[in-house]
């Protein structure tokens, strides 16, 4: 059809169809055909009334659309139209953080630094840093004195043995008869009055006391006081200590008797007293202190006293 | 914010397209959705009568899929100045007579008010088949008008 329809169009000398004339009555009508087609089409149009019809139906359709062209909308409704915002960005406005209350935004803003920060976290290697970081904890410390220690004895036992007569009475007494067993002193003489050894230190492997001497350590105050009446002096002791607030330490009353004959004191006491209290023991007999360093780290404010009271009876009679 | 010339062109051919203000509305508002997502492409040469036109009839096409010709009937026209004289009948005839194209070329051109080469430009058609489409659509308005008028 679109052959036979271009050379009818080439062809000017062919009249052309009804059919081609109402393709090109729009051209026709708007004047957009060359005059030799437009005059084609005139001279088809005035001998044919179904053409004519057309082009008045045409013409009238023309008035009918150009007179739709009059509605308009009110300017409300251009406003509405031109305040319109998009779905997603209403919403995008309404969760805006700018509207949150402060509190809520403050809360989001913490928990997305955290959440940045314990990931961030789980990329460190932990294990690894904690080998590079030399760590001062006494735990750490008890850790290898016990992995040291023969098996089956307890650290309280190591403990017990540097701070003198162990917390039970009846371990410490037999402590003692065999320290004396040892010496050959208190097997022959049990009710000598010979000075209490210093028990001797269990042997440490050689990292135990480096260990040792690199970490910070308390400190226990060590005392011997010689009196001439024991009795008396051990009651009066005690109530100096209790009249400074001392409590006792370990499991032994204040002025436990020793089986070499002495007393035995193991308190703790208010620093600020500490002054006081070696006045108040000169005032028994000769005192002799020291301070001796610990494992155990008393709380601030606070010493811890070990003082062994010995009658000058005993301390005449030389041991062996 | 758009310009009152788009908000118009958008509304009145939605209204005419449906003769009913609250589906013009509607529809508007996705073609002013779509022209804004094209107009943040910022493609280089295109001008806003384009975006707009193109936008416009991406929607009334999808539009015309999904509506039946029995729920696109509707005289709701509260918020619009139609004069007085002016009767809407030869129009609703005309469109459910004229196939899709047709109501198309008559309604962006004779009464948008477009012209052919700039709607065939804009909408991707050949300036010829929007002048044939359009030649039927004016004589097919011109009957409908006649058997209004009888």
């Amino acid at each position: 059809m679109n052959e036979s329809f271009e050379k009818s169009l080439k062809n000017q000398e062919t009249e052309f169809s009804s059919f081609f004339a109402q393709e090109l009555m729009l051209d026709f009508l708007d004047g957009e055909l060359d005059d030799k087609r437009a005059a084609a089409i005139a001279a088809k149009v005035s001998t044919s009334k179904d053409l004519q019809k057309l082009i008045k139906s045409m013409e009238r359709g023309r008035s009918y659309a150009r007179a739709l062209r009059e509605i308009e909308p009110s300017q409300t409704l251009l406003a509405r139209l031109q305040s319109h915002k998009a779905g997603w960005v209403l919403w995008m406005d309404r969760l805006s953080p700018r509207r949150w209350p402060e509190f809520a935004r403050w809360t989001f803003e913490a928990a997305v630094i955290a959440m940045f920060v314990a990931w961030i976290m789980s990329f460190i290697p932990m294990d690894k840093l904690k080998s590079l970081v030399p760590l001062g904890s006494k735990d750490i410390v008890l850790h290898e004195v016990e992995s040291v220690l023969p098996p089956g004895e307890s650290i309280d036992n190591a403990i017990g043995s540097e701070e003198g007569p162990s917390a039970n009475p009846a371990e410490a007494t037999q402590e003692k008869a065999e320290q004396g067993a040892e010496t050959g002193v208190a097997a022959a003489k049990p009710s000598a009055p010979t000075p209490t050894p210093a028990p001797a230190p269990q042997p440490k492997s050689e990292s135990v006391k480096s260990q040792e001497a690199a970490k910070p350590k308390g400190f226990l105050y060590r005392a011997s006081l010689d009196v001439a009446d024991l009795e008396s002096a051990t009651e009066g002791v005690r109530l100096l200590i209790e009249s400074l607030e001392g409590e006792k330490a370990g499991q032994v009353e204040l002025g436990w008797r020793q089986e070499s004959g002495g007393s035995y004191f193991h308190f703790s006491l208010p620093e600020s007293n500490y002054e006081a209290l070696q006045d108040g023991l000169r005032t028994f007999g000769p005192v002799r202190i020291y301070r001796d360093s610990h494992w155990r780290v008393m709380p601030q404010g606070q010493v811890r006293i070990i003082l062994e009271v010995k009658g000058s009876a005993e301390k005449q009679e030389p041991s062996p | 914010m758009i310009t009152e010339s788009v908000a118009r062109t958008v509304l009145k051919f939605f209204f005419l397209a449906e003769l009913d203000e609250g589906r013009a509305l509607s529809l508007a508002k996705r073609t002013i959705d779509l022209y804004r997502k094209e107009q943040q492409k910022g493609v280089p040469g295109q001008i806003e009568s384009e975006l707009v036109w193109r936008a416009l009839r991406e929607v009334w096409l999808k539009q015309h899929e999904s509506t039946t010709s029995a729920q696109s009937i509707g005289f709701s026209f509260a918020d619009w100045r139609v004069p007085k004289n002016l009767e809407l009948g030869p129009w609703l005839d005309f469109r459910k007579k004229a196939d899709r194209e047709e109501f198309f070329a008559v309604l962006s051109i004779d009464v948008m008010g477009f012209s052919a080469d700039e709607i065939a430009k804009y909408c991707g058609m050949s300036r010829g088949s929007l002048r044939h489409r359009l030649n039927r659509g004016l004589r097919l308005l011109g009957d409908s008008r006649a058997e209004g008028e009888r």
